[in-house]
């Protein structure tokens, strides 16, 4: 993968994301470290309360109004973590752009679609207002919404679901970003709609120069589009390296069972794979491992102490003290 | 075990004792706790009997002997305002409570029904909200004839529409679960559903209202007796009261200010009982 | 094998909000035409799955079966009695034999009730045990779905969404059934939660011989869980066969395209997707002819005008295509 060759534009280390509830510390994130480059794909997977949401809102400076950042989020060398609020609003939007999973409530349904991508426009840009229509025009089509000029005028209601989400692309890609964080895009939508999204986001990224992190729970959606993956687990990092590695030859017993559980290449009506127990909560974590209560192949060190993410080749890294070794958990 | 019935206090203790560390709530348990205990026994807390006459203390301001002072025949003004606690707080529960019963059920069924009564009932809101209410109470009364319990079916006749239209909201909200299609599909019976499943989770605001109904019909009950539509003298009532001292206001303050400030402070402590219970009532989850 | 619920030809269009005036006047108004002539067989034992895109009538067909929704036309028939016939329409017992589980495992348990409450009160409804046996019975439920005796005194908030659908999924056993309808059960779940969920209802399945439809948008699990599988395009089937069949050879050009749509854990996969062009047209109008058409790399001038009918295709199942011949002629 030549892509872990390129300078990396954003650089996380040892991100940690802290909520508060009740007087509790929920430690949402920890420990996350991972680079994108220009023209990457990455795609950070986990089930709900994996902290891979949180992970990007603490990116783009969304998740330290209800919580505490630390660590280090470096943007072309500079790091956004302490940066004051003014200074960082140059770089949302203009240089890091965001979609979200639902995009009939991240869309105002009161001004039109053409005046939403102009507002961006006009807060990123010196465009004139010719040229801020001519560019919005230019986005829609960019996306794919057929004759664009005319759908300026129209509100986010009288486009549909796949449609909308177009739109929010558009939105966020008008200002020229170069990178975008996408919070799982097309968990709303049906798989023939998820397609198209995720090929326009693929084509976007490669003809726009523009990193790409992706959010999902569908490790699908990682095989068909990423080039590198970090899975999640409790807040933390579990396995990291280059989707092809990855999924071929899972090390983490969480990989194994996450890639297991999905009923791929089995005899039908056989019984799946499946973890036993539910994700922990983030206010009853062990103290060991997160997943050692669930894991198949949890020894004493496990209960004992946390295994950091280390690296096993040159690529990939994984947090295990007893990892997989042969590839049985390979889909292929 | 197959006994269903849902009892909150047996279920959420510890939501009890988070509400009882609202200062709020609180205040609105022991205001109306009181109020009840007075209306309940006026005569253990009256100092004097409300209707004794005494011709040589007339019009008299507070003093230790009358602590909210004497009205126009000499009857001691602390004891008529509580003996009024008894007409008043009756009024809150007899105006509202078969306005809330009728309502509830109306409300539920159309709720649950939905089609063409729901289109008559829609009418009928538009018909009643469009009237002011008090001119509409007034008209009632005026048919019927003034006294207490004409104006309960007054309020009743008028009321129970806002709190069918609460419930009504309510239930169709909650028909949006899937609990409530579970219960067609276990082949529950209409009863069932509509009254052990949609209903307790849909009476809270319903619940919440109530409490400030009560002060408004407090309110109202008394606006009536000052206009002598209500409770008739010499019965002792907030709004009686407030009209016997209303020629006097100037030299005999007391006589319309003390039965005006237990208005008040009642409808402030069923304010705050209502908000109190909206939070304790609420489902987890 | 005998069919325990017979469909035939069903139509469901919802309208969009009559007045009183329209009542008044016999005025239609507007209408959804969500299901649009489908018949189908449920086979006793079988598990049949149903697919098909967000709005295409799947869920309102699940809904139907269990009588939430009244056809507008066409026949349900369970044991050749038609269930929505006046003499039947409200025969609870037919509730009792054939349950539903909902998507949603955050409303459609009772906030209020425990899970001991809600289980005992289906029991008792239908009088499956006497009442000085409910107790037992509830644990026996409880056990049968893997979930702990002291759940019963639990309520559903305590629950995480897995358990909820256990709870679920016991409910429905405890009237006993013989058909259980599954409209996305698994898909608000986590991937690992999901596939407890599933092992339990095949394990259920096979321990309590019941028959099952199972009504999802995930492809993967259909074909995991079903033996038959009936692909539901605009409220038709547009294709219906054995699961193994289909899923490895589909001839309707939407089955194809539905097929290869859905992202599969092998990277070498990526670009082998047949792209599907547009959007599900809107059922409130509906395209003439084929309603796939529109979107139809295949269509020509017979698709706008006539609807192809479901035919049998040489050791497909059945397809309704004009031109189902040709494109699997060329595949």
């Amino acid at each position: 993968m030549g892509m872990n060759n390129k300078t990396p534009i954003l650089e996380i280390e040892a991100l940690n994301t802290t909520f508060y509830r009740n007087g509790q510390a929920l430690p949402a994130v920890r420990e996350v470290s991972f680079s994108v480059a220009r023209g990457e794909v990455l795609g950070l997977v986990g089930e709900s309360g994996s902290g891979k949401s949180v992970t990007l809102r603490s990116i783009m400076g969304l998740a330290r109004r209800y919580g505490d950042v630390s660590g280090q989020v470096r943007w072309q060398g500079r790091d956004l973590v302490p940066m004051p609020d003014r200074e960082l609003r140059l770089i949302q939007g203009r240089e890091i752009a965001m979609i979200f999973q639902e995009p009939m409530t991240s869309l105002n349904p009161l001004l039109t679609i053409g005046l939403q991508i102009e507002e961006n426009l006009l807060a990123h840009t010196n465009l004139s207002r010719a040229a801020r229509r001519d560019r919005a025009i230019e986005m829609l089509d960019l996306v794919g919404i057929p004759s664009a000029a005319q759908r300026l005028k129209d509100y986010p209601h009288q486009f549909s679901g796949g449609m909308r989400q177009r739109v929010m692309i558009a939105i966020a890609l008008a200002a020229n970003p170069k990178l975008l964080l996408a919070d799982e895009p097309t968990t709303a939508l049906d798989v023939t709609i998820q397609a198209q999204i995720l090929d326009l986001i693929l084509r976007l990224a490669e003809e726009m120069e523009m990193g790409v992190v992706l959010v999902t729970h569908d490790l699908g959606v990682v095989a068909q589009t990423c080039d590198n993956v970090s899975v999640m687990y409790a807040g933390r990092i579990v396995e990291q390296g280059p989707v092809r590695n990855v999924l071929r030859e899972p090390r983490h017993p969480y990989t194994v069972g996450l890639m297991r559980s999905v009923p791929e290449n089995l005899p039908p009506r056989t019984p799946l794979y499946s973890i036993q127990g539910v994700p922990p909560s983030l206010d009853t974590l062990p103290s060991g491992c997160a997943f050692a209560p669930r894991c198949s192949a949890c020894v004493e060190a496990c209960v004992q102490g946390r295994p950091d993410l280390s690296r096993v080749t040159d690529t990939r890294h994984v947090a295990c003290f007893n990892p997989v070794i042969d590839a049985k958990g390979n889909a292929a | 075990m197959s006994d269903a019935t849902y009892n909150p206090v047996a279920q959420n203790p510890s939501k009890w004792r988070q509400a009882l560390r609202k200062p709020g709530f609180v205040a609105g348990l022991m205001i109306i706790g009181f109020s009840i205990l007075l209306a309940v026994f006026p005569g253990a807390f009256a100092p004097y009997d409300p209707n004794a006459i005494d011709y040589l203390a007339v019009r008299q301001p507070p003093s230790w002997a009358h602590p909210f002072g004497t009205d126009l025949l000499g009857r001691d003004s602390l004891s008529r305002v509580i003996w009024a606690y008894q007409v008043n707080m009756q009024m809150a529960v007899f105006a509202t409570v078969f306005a809330l019963l009728i309502g509830v059920v109306i409300g539920a069924l159309v709720g649950y029904y939905r089609g063409i009564a729901d289109l008559i009932f829609g009418r009928v809101v538009d018909a009643v909200i469009t009237f002011p209410f008090l001119v509409l109470v007034i008209a009632v009364v005026a048919v019927l004839g003034p006294g207490l319990i004409n104006m309960y079916i007054a309020i009743t006749v008028v009321g129970w529409v806002y709190y069918a239209r609460l419930m009504r909201a309510e239930v169709i909200a909650q028909m949006g679960n899937d609990y409530a299609a579970a219960g067609i599909v276990m082949g529950y019976s209409d009863r069932r559903i509509i009254f052990r499943h949609l209903l307790p989770n849909a009476i809270t605001p319903v619940i919440v209202y109530w409490m400030t109904d009560m002060a408004l019909a407090i309110l109202l009950g008394s606006s009536l007796g000052y206009l002598g539509l209500g409770a008739q003298p010499p019965q002792a009532e907030w709004g009686v009261l407030i009209a016997e001292g209303r020629n006097f206001i100037s030299t005999a303050w007391w006589l319309s200010l003390m039965p005006g400030i237990a208005i008040v402070l009642t409808g402030l402590g069923f304010s705050l009982l209502g908000d109190g219970l909206a939070d304790l009532l609420r489902p987890r989850g | 094998m005998s069919a325990v619920l017979r469909i035939r030809d069903l139509h469901l269009r919802f309208p969009l909000g009559r007045s009183l005036m329209d009542y008044a006047t016999g005025q239609p108004g507007r209408v959804v035409k969500a299901l649009n002539g489908i018949s189908l067989d449920l086979i006793k034992g079988e598990a049949l799955g149903v697919v098909g895109e967000s709005g295409c009538g799947k869920s309102t067909l699940a809904r139907c079966i269990v009588r939430l929704h009244a056809p507008s036309e066409g026949t349900i028939e369970f044991e050749s009695q038609d269930i929505f016939g006046d003499d039947n329409r409200s025969d609870r017992t037919y509730n009792r034999r054939v349950q539903m589980m909902f998507q949603d495992p955050y409303s459609s348990l009772n906030p209020r009730m425990t899970t001991g409450q809600i289980l005992a009160e289906a029991l008792s409804v239908h009088n499956m045990r006497p009442e000085a046996e409910i107790p037992a019975r509830v644990v026996e439920l409880l056990d049968l779905v893997r979930l702990p005796q002291d759940a019963q005194h639990k309520l559903p908030h305590e629950f995480s969404g897995g358990q909820r659908q256990r709870i679920a999924i016991a409910r429905a056993l405890a009237v006993e059934p013989e058909v259980l309808i599954a409209d996305e059960l698994v898909s608000a779940l986590d991937v690992s939660v999901q596939a407890q969920v599933v092992n339990l209802l095949l394990e259920l399945q096979q321990e309590l011989d019941l028959t099952i439809l199972f009504v999802a948008h995930d492809l993967r699990l259909v074909r995991h869980v079903s033996n038959r599988v009936a692909v539901i395009y605009l409220g038709r089937i547009v294709e219906i066969g054995d699961s193994e069949t289909l899923f490895s050879a589909p001839a309707h050009p939407y089955s194809q395209a539905l097929l290869s749509a859905a992202p599969t854990l092998n990277p070498d996969d990526r670009g082998k997707v047949a792209r599907l062009e547009g959007e599900l047209p809107s059922p409130l109008n509906m395209p003439s002819g084929c309603p796939f058409h529109v979107r139809c790399h295949h269509a020509t001038d017979v698709c706008k005008q006539s609807v192809p009918a479901l035919l049998p295709f040489e050791g497909c199942g059945e397809v309704a295509c004009h031109h189902v011949e040709e494109i699997n002629a060329h595949a």
